[in-house]
């Protein structure tokens, strides 16, 4: 695998994206701004709710923002690594064309992970540019943050990938996103701190890649980002990103070369 | 664009020896030796898991050989697949196309592939819109074409890197007549440029049309090989007279009354062919039996009686 190969792929889904950007941008916009507006503007306004994070109490827009953004990011990686990928392997073969190229497999899932990469990175800048434009964000550590969103919709969409290129029928996607995608999105501490759950599901949620990716943006835009624990939330979306790299690389390989 | 030795005789662009792949139970290709010459065309055929794709696919360098070794252009499959890919062109069985973009974009994103640089990609997609009839197509989405012209899109493409060796599985399937006819002339222009023609096909006119040389397949192996009349003459006798009939019944009854006459015969469900060196002389002595002579038809020996004698007519269902 060449970094050319690895760009010429990816090259390959930006012409693509070039026809559909504009309606893309548009939800991307929105749908943070329809989050806010009803979570921490509306719920959290109503109720003049102060949630604890870490070592002080925020107002719930400050506490739900971060989450959001994590939460965001897994969403976009959900959508552009789930069904792009399986029509790419089963319907249009567009994988088939790169594999029998000089891009070859290795190629062709990186360039489409590399893809994936901007347009998580893209929607989650946009966010953060709503969230500052609300006044939310008021620290550059904000800019961190959007580096760990980025990783944390990437260590989601690697085994993403790896799963939506092994599947021989697209009903397997919406268990995916019903069983994994779903449940992860709403029991990840985005919208409450874990805290109120029993320990053994506070244990479980604690090795979950978005919980990770939530906890530490929170921290980083909050203001208090600890190195140690940062470390670790970091160790832990690396290991899903490598992971799930590794099954995306065999996959393809079974896939295309068999 | 084709290597040639100083002097005169082509290179050898493939060359395997007991090639194999297994998928885990009988070997889809077992132990197969192939040379192939640069500018040949060359043929394969062989009923349906005969093991024609999983060969195609070993020598467009995407699928590993099991056991056996594998040589295009001097190099080794297993070792320098990426560099040989860059000298080949593939036309898969399926057209592999982005239905989401243009014609033009097609030839474009896949000149990219091959690391071109996006001027000289623009500069040879004229050429290659022209030759592939689709110029007035340029800018019209996939999904709005027909299958002869994704087809013949399929095969612009494959070619944007002018490539020393195309490799098209059955590259006329699902066509209709014209498309098909349409394609050959477009492959036969290739073959003048001097570009090597790999192909598999069903298709026993489509071979005789383009090939200079064919490969009989069948379970894995290959069974012979030979320009298409040398193969006619070592299998097939000069003309064949088919005899139709309206049942298997029937089919018994003209088979005892015919069966001496000419070299070989076979009965069909619905007709009986004679193999013979005359065919008029034998069709006269089947009148001259009481067969009514508007259920007879004389015709030549053809790659198709090649084919059905060695492959056999069962594996055809």
């Amino acid at each position: 695998m060449t970094m050319p190969s690895i760009l010429v792929a990816c090259e390959h889904w930006l012409l693509q994206y070039r026809r559909t950007w504009r309606g893309t941008l548009t939800s991307s916009i929105l749908a943070p701004l329809l989050y806010l507006a009803t979570l921490g503007l509306g719920l959290g306004a109503s109720f003049d709710l102060q949630v604890q994070a870490h070592t002080q109490r925020v107002d719930y827009v400050v506490f739900v923002a971060p989450g959001l953004l994590a939460g965001w990011a897994l969403q976009t990686a959900a959508e552009v690594s789930a069904y792009p990928v399986a029509t790419a392997m089963r319907m249009d073969r567009t994988y088939h064309g790169m594999a029998s190229s000089p891009v070859g497999y290795r190629g062709a899932y990186a360039g489409h992970l590399a893809f994936i990469a901007l347009r998580v990175a893209i929607n989650c800048a946009i966010f953060l540019a709503v969230l500052g434009a609300l006044g939310i964000v008021t620290s550059w550590w904000a800019v961190v943050a959007l580096f760990v969103a980025v990783l944390t919709g990437m260590s989601c969409a690697a085994p993403i990938l790896a799963f939506s290129a092994a599947i021989t029928r697209d009903a397997s996607l919406t268990t995916l996103t019903r069983l994994v995608v779903t449940p992860l999105f709403l029991f990840s501490g985005i919208f409450y701190p874990v805290s109120v759950f029993p320990t053994v599901l506070q244990w479980l949620i604690s090795v979950t890649p978005l919980w990770n990716g939530a906890e530490l943006c929170r921290q980083l835009m909050t203001g208090h980002a600890d190195l140690r624990p940062a470390l670790l939330h970091l160790l832990v979306l690396g290991c899903y990103l490598l992971l799930g790299t590794v099954a995306a690389e065999r996959m393809f390989k079974r896939r295309l070369t068999l | 664009m084709t290597q040639a030795l100083s002097w005169g005789q082509p290179a050898s662009v493939v060359h395997a020896r007991g090639l194999t792949k297994s998928y885990g139970g009988p070997a889809a290709v077992d132990g197969v030796d192939l040379e192939i010459w640069a500018g040949e065309s060359v043929g394969i055929l062989g009923p349906n898991g005969a093991g024609k794709t999983s060969l195609m696919r070993m020598l467009s360098c995407v699928s590993l050989p099991s056991a056996g070794s594998l040589r295009i252009f001097g190099l080794d499959a297993a070792k320098q697949s990426r560099d040989i890919r860059r000298r080949l062109g593939i036309v898969h069985q399926e057209d592999i196309l982005d239905s989401e973009l243009t014609v033009a974009e097609n030839i474009y994103i896949y000149g990219r592939y091959f690391g071109m640089p996006r001027a000289v990609i623009r500069e040879n997609s004229a050429e290659l819109l022209e030759f592939a009839k689709l110029s007035d197509r340029a800018d019209s989405r996939v999904e709005t074409l027909s299958g002869g012209m994704k087809r013949r899109l399929s095969i612009a493409r494959a070619l944007v890197s002018k490539p020393e060796v195309l490799l098209l599985d059955e590259p006329t399937t699902g066509l209709d007549p014209q498309a098909r006819h349409v394609l050959w002339d477009r492959l036969a222009m290739l073959k003048t440029r001097g570009v090597t023609l790999i192909l598999t096909t069903h298709f026993m006119d489509e071979a005789e049309q383009l090939c200079d040389r064919i490969l009989l397949m069948d379970r894995g192996s290959l069974r012979d090989e030979g320009a298409p009349q040398e193969l006619v003459t070592r299998y097939a006798s000069k003309d064949v007279v088919e005899i139709r009939a309206s049942g298997a019944a029937d089919v018994s009854a003209l088979a005892e009354l015919v069966g001496k006459i000419g070299n070989r015969m076979e009965q069909l469900p619905n007709r009986l062919l004679l193999h013979v060196d005359d065919g008029d002389l034998a069709l006269r002595a089947v009148i001259d039996l009481g067969v009514d002579p508007r259920a007879c038809l004389v015709r030549r020996g053809s790659l198709e009686d090649v084919f059905l004698r060695l492959s056999g007519r069962s594996l055809l269902g």
